[in-house]
């Protein structure tokens, strides 16, 4: 079941009687719509878990920074999804069409200088896969853009350890949509969104992975500022 | 990557006589992974929802690297990437009924037995579904 996070718009309004005429004319004064964020969840990553890995855990985010295949790490804010190209292959022409998640960073740590050309204008292009193919026409990707775009709303904080990204053919169709600079793809547990609408430490939501998946080190990170911290002292 | 087989892979015509593909592919920081390829659309059937065929990837590069026994490192992924394709999760910590199975995943630096099997929890599970 989705859970998202309600806005409750609250107009507050004031009648007012104005004037000395025995026609007083009402005006009404209306202060501008205050939105009041209800407490509950906001972020829901349904979307983007729906694949099952096996990798071994980093049991802290400095041994994950730290690994070879970690080429980026960065925090920043969901900016928007976009649609990516499909690649096309075995067996029978299947259909892998990408998705990318535009972060704008606010600060990169490890391969911010290797990789500096690929965060232009502080923008990190993370590349997932979309997910499953309806099977009655092989082609259509189930889960719209729409979904990820309500499950992770712009301006959400994320934190990642990113890899590069999967090579999967080199049979690519809607090439217009590719991304303008190199993508990357995060590791397992290498996507995590702060979440304020959580209590306490669940507050932080593993992207890919179930929250119990998460080595006890991670569990006990309260928030996004501290795991950047830790994620900090890993740099070029 | 060629892909080898001589099964029916179609799935366009909504009868895939092929429920898990396999691939030796190449995956930064993971040993293999499972996913549903193809599914059912909400159209109302009795299938809606359910996957038609699962893709699973095993990144031989990496399972060649850490594990001391390619074909114990193989077999333990393979294990238990096929085990998510019959809906299992894996096992965080204690495995249901504290039998060790495939299902734990992540460490294939170490040969064990029960890192190819399923326990006796996920087989009677297992056995009662597809039954």
């Amino acid at each position: 079941m989705r859970i998202v996070g309600n806005v409750l718009a609250v107009a507050c309004c004031a009648v007012v009687l104005g004037g000395c005429s025995g026609n007083p004319e009402p005006k009404v004064a209306t202060t501008p719509a205050k939105a009041v964020a209800l407490a509950g969840p906001q972020v829901d990553t349904t979307p983007l878990r729906y694949k099952h890995y096996d990798f071994a855990p980093a049991k802290t985010p400095e041994e994950l920074a730290a690994a070879d295949y970690i080429q980026v790490t960065a925090i920043g804010t969901v900016e928007k999804f976009l649609e990516g190209p499909t690649y096309i292959t075995e067996p029978n022409n299947s259909p892998y069409p990408r998705v990318y998640m535009v972060v704008k960073v606010d600060k990169a740590f490890k391969g911010a200088v290797k990789h500096g050309s690929a965060i232009q204008e502080n923008r990190l292009y993370i590349e997932f896969d979309r997910g499953p193919i309806n099977t009655l026409d092989g082609k259509t990707p189930l889960i719209p853009m729409s979904d990820f775009e309500k499950g992770i709303p712009a301006g959400t904080r994320v934190a990642v350890f990113a890899t590069n990204a999967p090579k999967i053919s080199k049979q690519l169709v809607n090439t217009e949509r590719t991304a303008p600079v190199k993508t990357f793809s995060p590791h397992p547990q290498g996507l995590m969104f702060e979440d304020p609408g959580r209590a306490g430490n669940r507050r932080m939501v593993p992207g890919l992975i179930e929250y119990g998946q998460l080595p006890p080190v991670w569990q006990n990170i309260p928030n996004l500022d501290e795991l950047a911290a830790r994620m900090s002292t890993v740099n070029d | 990557m060629t892909f080898h087989t001589s099964c029916d892979v179609a799935v366009s015509d909504g009868t895939p006589r092929t429920d898990v593909a396999w691939f030796d592919g190449w995956r930064d920081g993971v040993y293999g992974e499972a996913f549903c390829r193809y599914a059912w659309p909400n159209d109302g059937s009795s299938n809606q929802g359910e996957c038609d065929q699962n893709h699973v990837w095993i990144v031989g590069s990496a399972i060649t690297r850490d594990a001391p026994n390619d074909e114990h490192g193989y077999s333990s992924v393979s294990c238990h990437e096929l085990g998510h394709t019959l809906g299992f999760l894996g096992h965080q910590s204690s495995p249901p009924g504290g039998q060790a199975d495939c299902m734990a995943g992540g460490d294939i630096s170490t040969v064990r037995s029960s890192d190819v099997t399923y326990n006796d929890h996920i087989t009677a599970d297992f056995n009662a579904y597809y039954d």
